[in-house]
């Protein structure tokens, strides 16, 4: 590569106007040559600028109001609407009490399956926790480990605060043939930029064999992709950033090669969803 | 309309010119420190305070940071989706995500306005790719880069300063680009299109692309430098600023 093409590469980057496939070429780059790793944060400091160089134009004033009363609400977010039975009772005819208790009880075992559901993920987060316990207690390094754990702890905690973002999006991923009885649940929350994907019952993988998890946009562009080996227990949850304002509209879980960089299956993939809306 | 630059010392500007009188003034870029380095300093780091304060639920910060960057907001949204509805949809997620995640924003890792801007930008830019409204550059009616800030002034207008500032070094640097350098990068940045989409739509190499965006950046890089140095945790290589 000469210098013009690298400072291409890099700038472009920076710019975020590379196809996918130099993505790769400048992310390889980046990680193996610190010099190219600040070249590019320069670039992307002069790249930020450019909002600046949109011809200016103010909100309309209305749209102040808007967004402080949106905030206020939003400062003590309900998690589920509850009945206010209390109110209710005493001013409702009986045809009315009737149907709003009918409403209740679906709204209330909404409530609970939500709740299960929830409670599900959750208690997948505390196994895979006591599991890296057991692993600390007898490791060979175990400062190392400590570290390992408490970044995952760190994990745990973001995963769990998204698990439970009531307008974080939820979405089952369908297993395919080659999934032998796994299962897996993805959760994105928004406001977190990230992702939780809860996956269950997966075959062990052979050496130097992982399993990958990739997000992609609507267009099939890849968000962010992570990997994971199971580590032994029926249940395996990761915690996987997503770019500021992007918007995951596919999971795609495929078994894959450790030496492999590919984010897109180029192993079988055993489960998946699509359009998520 | 690219006169020569003459001179080497500092111009003092009138800080009470309208804005559009200020970005008719020309100075060597490079040579001259900004009058208001302090200010943007001062600036970023009453910006990260409101932004912790937001923690606090405090939604007077928030009025504040909508105050000081609603318009950048909004126009970067606006420049991106030609839509002023949907723009404004996105001005409201951009601060209400501000106000439900402000340890979002990391103030060692850059300015604030960087960092709206960024999050204002790609949030418009999926905005446009959901709606399919993406248009293309041609049908514009007018030049977004010549034509400059025209409106009235903002409500924090001590803050509106700072940026006017940095908005008249930005354009002027953008200004001095060659046409065709200009286009692609606007294309990349306001249309969020790849090189290869890029060299489709306006029927150029790839290859022709690519030298464009490095030239480009690389100008824009020169003539900007000063202004991302004085930034928290801003590169600083010159000893100083």
């Amino acid at each position: 590569m000469t210098p013009e093409e690298r400072e291409a590469l890099l700038a472009s980057y920076a710019l975020g106007t590379l196809s996918a496939p130099d993505v790769d070429d400048a992310e390889r780059l980046i990680r193996s040559d610190p010099a190219a790793a600040d070249e590019v944060a320069r670039y992307q400091e002069i790249a930020e600028l450019m909002a600046l160089a949109a011809p200016v134009r103010r909100p309309p004033p209305e749209l102040r109001a808007r967004v402080m009363e949106a905030a206020k609400r939003s400062s003590k977010p309900r998690r589920r609407w509850r009945v206010p039975v209390a109110r209710i009772l005493p001013a409702a005819s009986l045809a009315v009490i009737a149907a709003v208790a009918g409403i209740w009880a679906v709204n209330l075992q909404q409530e609970l399956d939500d709740l299960r559901e929830e409670a599900a993920l959750l208690t997948a987060v505390v196994e895979a926790d006591a599991r890296r316990l057991d692993q600390l207690a007898l490791a060979p390094n175990p400062e190392r480990e400590l570290t390992l754990l408490e970044t995952q702890v760190q994990e745990t905690q973001s995963a769990t605060s998204i698990i439970g973002d009531p307008e974080a999006e939820s979405a089952e991923l369908v297993p395919t043939e080659a999934a032998h009885g796994a299962t897996g649940t993805y959760t994105w929350s928004d406001s977190a930029d990230a992702a939780v994907v809860v996956l269950r019952n997966l075959q062990p993988v052979g050496f130097l064999e992982v399993y990958r998890i990739t997000l992609l946009d609507r267009w099939g562009n890849v968000i962010a992709t992570d990997s994971l080996v199971p580590d032994g227990g029926s249940e395996t949850m990761k915690l996987i950033q997503t770019p500021a304002g992007s918007w995951p509209q596919s999971v795609v879980v495929f078994a894959t090669n450790q030496a492999s960089d590919s984010e897109l299956p180029d192993g079988p993939v055993i489960l998946e969803i699509y359009g998520i809306e | 309309m690219n006169e020569p630059r003459t001179g080497t010392g500092p111009i003092v500007f009138p800080t009470d010119a309208p804005i559009t009188e200020l970005a008719q003034i020309r100075r060597p870029l490079s040579r001259v420190p900004s009058k208001t380095a302090e200010d943007r300093l001062r600036r970023a780091e009453e910006d990260a305070a409101l932004v912790a304060a937001l923690a606090k639920d405090e939604v007077g910060a928030l009025e504040q940071l909508y105050d000081r960057y609603s318009a950048l907001v909004f126009s970067v949204a606006l420049r991106v989706l030609h839509d002023h509805a949907l723009a404004e949809d996105v001005t409201q997620e951009v601060f209400l995500r501000i106000w439900r995640q402000p340890a979002s924003f990391d103030p060692a890792r850059g300015r604030f306005i960087s960092w709206i801007s960024s999050v204002a930008r790609n949030r418009a830019l999926d905005e446009q790719r959901r709606m399919s409204r993406r248009r293309r550059a041609e049908d514009q009616d007018e030049d977004p880069v010549l034509r400059l800030p025209a409106e009235g002034r903002g409500d924090d207008p001590a803050h509106e300063a700072v940026l006017a500032d940095e908005r008249r070094r930005v354009h002027e640097a953008m200004r001095d680009l060659p046409d065709a350098q200009r286009t692609v990068i606007e294309l990349a940045y306001f249309g969020g299109l790849t090189q290869t989409e890029i060299a489709e739509r306006t029927g150029d190499p790839l290859g022709t692309i690519k030298t464009r965006v490095r030239l480009g950046m690389r100008k824009l890089r020169e003539a900007l430098t000063d202004l991302v140095e004085q930034r928290p945790g801003g590169h600083d290589d010159s000893g100083g600023t």
